[in-house]
């Protein structure tokens, strides 16, 4: 995992510096703009600004080829993704440029909406790669994913074994825990990090109110089950925070890339139309 | 009873081996506790799950209480059993067999555990689900759906289903063409082409250029409309204001631009505007010239008239009691509400100055005009009285006094009819041109100067529009007198006559400023010469130039005054691609403008989807009010076209 510092760092900000230079120069131009009947998308200044800010946007889409190809000669991945970040945020500024802050309910505005979702979406990307691996590594202490799905299916093991000489009560509670637990599911299963319904939490709580007097050894196995299912319920708790912090890791590429494609063809549409009735 | 069991094992190899053994018990108990006689791993199972014993030589099963068997797929709580039944328990498989007479037993089970699973991660496994991306949930689906969604929705579906193409509409269109907002074809003709000249000038066909004729200025005058006048930013905006900067980009300096222009440099009405120039009439038989205004200008109109006689004293008329005229009393506004229709003598002077010419006829009396004119219906009216014996003057010869209507004239009577009549008509003339306060109390008589040579008058020209380089609307400016900019004209004397209400306007309560009242530096017109139109200053008490940043002043671009487009310099456009419009309309009465068959009409631009356009109705543009002048004419040269 590459971690933002690489990319945002890279070359010492020369793509923020490129970003800040292409978006003080629009402004300029803006500024000193006064065409007649006042500024807007369609005077001269308006068309430069959107040719500018569309061919970034394609420019932008073409790091989906770029970060697949690994025979590529040139910049390295990192200048990419470097350009990638800064020249993406800065677009958000670019554009209401180009249309002269004039927005209303049509395409147009449409595809900077959309855009701006997109935009949006990379930016939180790049905050969750800033934060998340540091909280996953962290939750992980050293274990991984699969380490810890090993350990929950011993436990589960041993609970069988334990229950064994106990009351039909306790070896509900197994079952319980064994066949109600359930990891991962639903994108909010996932990305909320517990399951108010899990199994293992379940028998805990009802093996901690069982009222059944044991005595002598039976006592002992209790006491070892309640540890066991104890430790599995912690287990638990971490390996769905590990969950949570992959899928958000995920979740913003799902509405980036599907958002990215929906702007460029809002874009498409933009410019036809606003080409055919100009 | 004795029951042999046999526990079927599964070897790590694969191999089944039978493991039997035979127990000698009253009933066989069966459940996951060690102490039962059959002991079956498993946590869904009862400590204590079920009985089996023998009655009367036949095998029965119970369920232990609150449990249940299930007996080859029946769940029971007890039931008789035969050899081939299985019970299941568990995961475990229970069969009654049939007892080999060898072993001695009563009962045989075979019992084996079929459901063995494939161990605790692989249940696991199948309870745990992760990743986001699920089924359609995944990136690609959802770039191909996104881009679908957006592609058909606001291209394909408003390409074969016009109303759906209101999402392609960068903004809401002026208030004007509010109309046409939603077919798109009235302005945008061509695909993929910009909007035309032509597509504008289908109703706006008469818009006018900017410059003369003379003079050669294509890139205003050839100029795209849509680079100008840019659309689709809301109804609030007015396509006309094209900022402040648009004027004086060629205007604050236009002397070094165009050399042979008159226009003299401006930038800004508050900052840099040259004096306004007047159209003055300094010699009536000739045309106005463009004069500065100066303290010193006389008008010379050709007649006379003292504001001071008119409005600041009481006045009547033949029977009428004495009363203050208002300005409103001759100058009234045209229906545009721009400029003061000219004042007529029939509509505005004749309650008090009568033309009656014969003491034994007041009512009657001659038309406002040509002095041959007035002779003429002199004699006539006369001349009848003759014919029809209607001579009541007793200075008329008896012969004429008694003749009889339709009686046949002798010589002698013809001669002394014509020798009465002019001798009427000479006295008529000499009651009007030499009795003070009738024709010549306005006009500068000339004898021999009318048509059929007798006395005549000098000629009139009065001026109706005095800065015809601007427009100006009275209209606008209603809320404030007349005497505001115009204090010389409308003076009041409240010590005239006291016992008189004071006129309207000259009320300090009822207008909206301090009425400007009569004090001796006040000047005060009392000769047609006088100039009245106010100057620069006056204008700028309440209005300053376009780039004025707070104040009380209105802030006011050049276009307030002067409209870009003027009507009189022919239509805009390239005369090649423009060919219906590109001759100058000829002046058309508004009523004829209006019909459908005009040849703006019959060219209609070809469009690709067979869209026609709907007539649209003629749009009036701001510099038909330009041509004021021309239209109103000078209002002496016309008035008696429907007398005769």
């Amino acid at each position: 995992m590459i971690g933002p510092r690489t990319f945002l760092e890279y070359q010492n900000y020369r793509y923020l510096k490129v970003s800040l230079g292409i978006l003080f120069l629009s402004l300029i131009v803006y500024v000193f703009d006064d065409p007649p009947g006042g500024r807007s998308g369609s005077s001269w200044t308006g068309y430069g600004l959107g040719t500018v800010a569309a061919a970034i946007i394609f420019w932008l889409m073409w790091l989906g080829v770029r970060k697949r190809d690994y025979r590529a000669t040139g910049a390295p991945l990192k200048g990419w993704v470097s350009a990638h970040v800064y020249l993406g945020t800065m677009l958000i500024f670019l554009v209401p440029l180009h249309s002269a802050f004039e927005f209303g309910m049509n395409v147009h505005t449409l595809a900077y909406v959309l855009m701006c979702v997109v935009c949006f979406s990379g930016i939180l990307g790049v905050a969750f790669y800033a934060l998340v691996p540091i909280s996953m590594t962290r939750n992980r202490n050293n274990i991984t994913l699969d380490a810890m799905l090993e350990r929950i299916a011993e436990i589960d093991g041993e609970c069988r074994m334990a229950a064994d000489g106990l009351p039909d009560y306790y070896a509900q509670a197994v079952v319980t825990s064994i066949d109600e637990t359930r990891i991962g599911g639903s994108l909010r299963s996932q990305l909320s990090g517990r399951d108010p319904d899990c199994g293992t939490s379940k028998a805990l709580k009802s093996l901690r109110m069982s009222e059944i007097d044991l005595d002598g050894e039976a006592k002992e196995q209790e006491r070892k089950l309640i540890e066991l299912i104890a430790r599995k319920e912690l287990l638990l708790k971490q390996i769905r925070r590990d969950v949570r912090f992959k899928g958000l890791l995920d979740l913003w590429l799902i509405v980036h890339v599907p958002f990215a494609f929906a702007t460029c063809a809002a874009l498409i549409v933009h410019i036809f139309v606003v080409f055919w009735y100009h | 009873m004795r029951v042999r069991l046999t526990e079927i094992r599964l070897r790590p190899t694969g191999k089944k081996v039978r493991l039997d053994r035979d127990v000698e018990v009253e009933s066989l108990f069966i459940g996951r506790g060690p102490d039962n006689d059959l002991s079956l791993k498993g946590l869904s199972i009862s400590l204590h799950q079920a009985t089996l014993r023998m009655a009367d030589g036949r095998l029965y099963v119970e369920a232990a209480p609150g449990q249940e068997v299930n007996i080859n797929g029946l769940v029971t709580t007890g039931e008789r059993l035969g050899t081939g039944d299985v019970l299941r328990i568990g995961s475990w498989e229970v069969r009654v067999l049939t007892p080999e007479p060898e072993s001695g037993a009563d009962v045989a089970l075979e019992y084996e555990e079929t459901d063995r699973g494939e161990g605790e991660r692989s249940a696991l496994n199948d309870r745990t689900a992760l990743g986001l991306e699920v089924g359609a949930f995944a990136r690609r689906p959802l770039s191909w759906v996104s881009i679908g969604v957006v592609m058909v929705g606001f291209l394909v579906l408003p390409l074969i289903w016009s109303p759906a193409q209101s999402p392609w509409n960068t903004g809401d269109v002026s208030r004007g063409h509010a109309y046409i907002e939603n077919d798109c074809q009235s302005c945008h003709s061509g695909m993929f082409q910009a909007v035309q000249n032509n597509d504008c000038m289908t109703c706006h066909h008469d818009i006018g250029r900017h410059s003369p004729p003379a003079m050669e200025m294509a890139e205003l005058d050839d100029a795209s409309c849509a680079g100008c006048h840019l659309e689709h930013r809301g109804r609030q905006v007015d396509l006309a204001d094209l900022g402040s900067g648009f004027c004086s980009d060629c205007h604050a300096d236009l002397s070094a631009e165009v050399t042979d222009t008159t226009l003299r440099n401006a930038s800004d009405f508050g900052e840099d505007h040259p004096p306004f120039q007047l159209a003055l009439v300094k010699d009536p038989r000739e045309e106005a010239i463009s004069v500065d205004v100066t303290p010193d200008l006389v008008e010379v109109s050709g007649l006379e008239f003292n504001h001071l006689r008119h409005v600041g004293k009481a006045v009547s008329g033949r029977g009428d009691s004495k009363q203050h005229l208002q300005c409103g009393a001759c100058h009234q506004p045209d229906a545009g509400g721009l400029y003061m229709q000219p004042v007529v003598f029939e509509d505005h002077c004749q309650d008090c100055h009568q033309l009656d010419f014969d003491k034994t006829a007041p009512a009657d009396f001659t038309p406002h005009g040509d002095p041959a004119t007035i002779r003429s219906r002199i004699r006539g009216f006369y001349s009848n009285r003759v014919l029809n014996g209607d001579v009541k003057d007793k200075e008329a010869p008896r012969r004429l006094r008694l003749r009889r209507p339709g009686s046949r004239f002798s010589a002698e009577e013809a001669e002394l009819s014509k020798r009465w009549v002019d001798g009427k008509v000479a006295a008529a003339e000499r009651r009007f041109y030499e009795r003070p306060g009738t024709c010549g109390l306005c006009h500068t008589l000339a004898p021999g100067a009318a048509s059929d040579g007798g006395m005549g008058i000098e000629p009139v020209q009065v001026q109706d529009v005095w800065v015809p380089g601007s427009v100006f609307s009275h209209g606008s400016h209603a809320p404030f007198a007349c005497v505001k900019c115009h204090p010389a004209a409308g003076v009041f004397d409240p010590e005239e006559d006291s016992a008189l209400p004071r006129p309207a306007w000259s009320q300090p309560d009822s207008i909206p400023y301090e009425l400007i009242a009569r004090e001796p530096t006040t000047p005060v017109s009392k000769v047609a010469g006088d100039i009245l139109i106010p100057g620069m200053d006056v204008c700028r008490e309440c209005h300053a130039g376009a780039n004025v940043w707070g104040g009380e002043k209105v802030p006011s671009p050049c276009s307030m005054c002067h409209p870009f487009h003027v009507r009189a310099n022919g239509p805009m456009g390239p005369g090649d691609t423009v060919d219906s419009i590109a001759t100058p309309i000829p002046e058309v009465a508004p009523d004829e403008a209006e019909s459908p068959t005009d040849s703006a009409a019959t060219h209609l631009p070809f469009h690709p989807l067979g869209h026609v356009p709907m007539d649209h109705p003629k749009v009036p543009s701001t510099d038909d009010v330009w041509d004021h002048a021309s239209h109103s004419g000078n209002p002496h040269t016309g008035f008696f076209a429907d007398l005769n």
